[in-house]
């Protein structure tokens, strides 16, 4: 699985760097996501820029991840969505659940 | 009377399932107008049918098979080996023929789910009916495929002795 992170005002951001975000790379993805947490990362950004399709797979990852933090009063944001992920997002009511926005300068907004 | 049908092979790894999807949907769209948001419903239910059949299938061969009638389109696919009809059919009953059951494979994974017969079961959005929906699931599979299409189902086919999963959506 290809993955970028930069660290941006102490906020951990991921560049998802995959056209399929799929079950081949859902479960890696929240391995690698949960551990950020217990290493002590709570607030984080992850990029969907460079992703064309997202399966169930993968949603039931990023929840994993979303039900991890949240006890830990911390802060996942999903930015740079395409339209056909977006509409994935709107149809699973996932969008009134995750902080979604267009791009990254938005998304430092949540945090502030 | 305009109808058309056309098999599809599905892949049997994850990387194949971005070409199938769009092979399928071009395939299609030569067929008959598809709007954008009606291709991304399709796209949505043909990722989750792929993935399913990868994950879950027991055999290294899957067809699913695609009409055109008028306005609607149907996708079929045989639920092979998969024992999921037995599981939902044991889940089920004891509600009886017309009702809707909830059926939970887990905490977070409800369905509603119309007995059409002892052997047909109709998955329901649940939004249509305004039946209580845990959003934060642990599996989204059957979930995306039941809110992307007009009717959803499982039946067992009689002629082919298996189960079938038929899905539908207006064109």
């Amino acid at each position: 699985m290809k993955i970028q992170e930069k660290k941006t005002d102490n906020i951990l951001v991921l560049y998802i760097q995959e056209r399929d975000a799929n079950l081949a790379i859902a479960e890696e993805f929240k391995e690698l996501v949960l551990n950020k947490i217990a290493s002590g990362e709570t607030k984080m950004i992850i990029s969907f820029a460079s992703v064309s399709y997202l399966d169930s797979s993968f949603l039931g990852a990023l929840v994993s991840v979303l039900k991890n933090l949240l006890p830990l009063q911390g802060k996942v944001v999903l930015i740079e969505l395409g339209s056909d992920i977006l509409s994935l997002f709107e149809l699973t009511r996932l969008d009134k659940v995750f902080i979604l926005r267009d791009s990254l300068g938005n998304a430092l907004q949540e945090f502030k | 009377m305009f109808f058309k049908k056309i098999d599809f092979i599905f892949p049997t790894s994850p990387d194949g399932i971005h070409e199938f999807v769009e092979t399928t949907i071009l395939k299609v769209s030569e067929l008959v107008l598809l709007s954008e948001k009606i291709c991304q419903r399709i796209r949505l239910i043909l990722i989750e049918l792929a993935t399913n059949f990868i994950k879950h299938s027991l055999t290294q061969e899957g067809i699913l098979t695609i009409s055109i009638k008028e306005k609607l389109l149907e996708i079929t696919m045989p639920d092979k080996g998969s024992r999921f009809f037995e599981l939902l059919k044991r889940k089920i009953f004891p509600n009886s023929i017309g009702e809707v059951a909830e059926i939970s494979f887990s905490d977070t994974n409800n369905h509603f789910i119309k007995i059409i017969s002892e052997n047909k079961f109709q998955f329901l959005n649940p939004y249509l009916y305004d039946f209580k929906i845990e959003p934060m699931k642990d599996h989204y599979g059957l979930y995306i495929i039941t809110l992307a299409s007009d009717y959803f189902s499982i039946y067992h086919n009689q002629t082919s002795k298996e189960a079938e999963f038929m899905i539908s959506l207006a064109i």
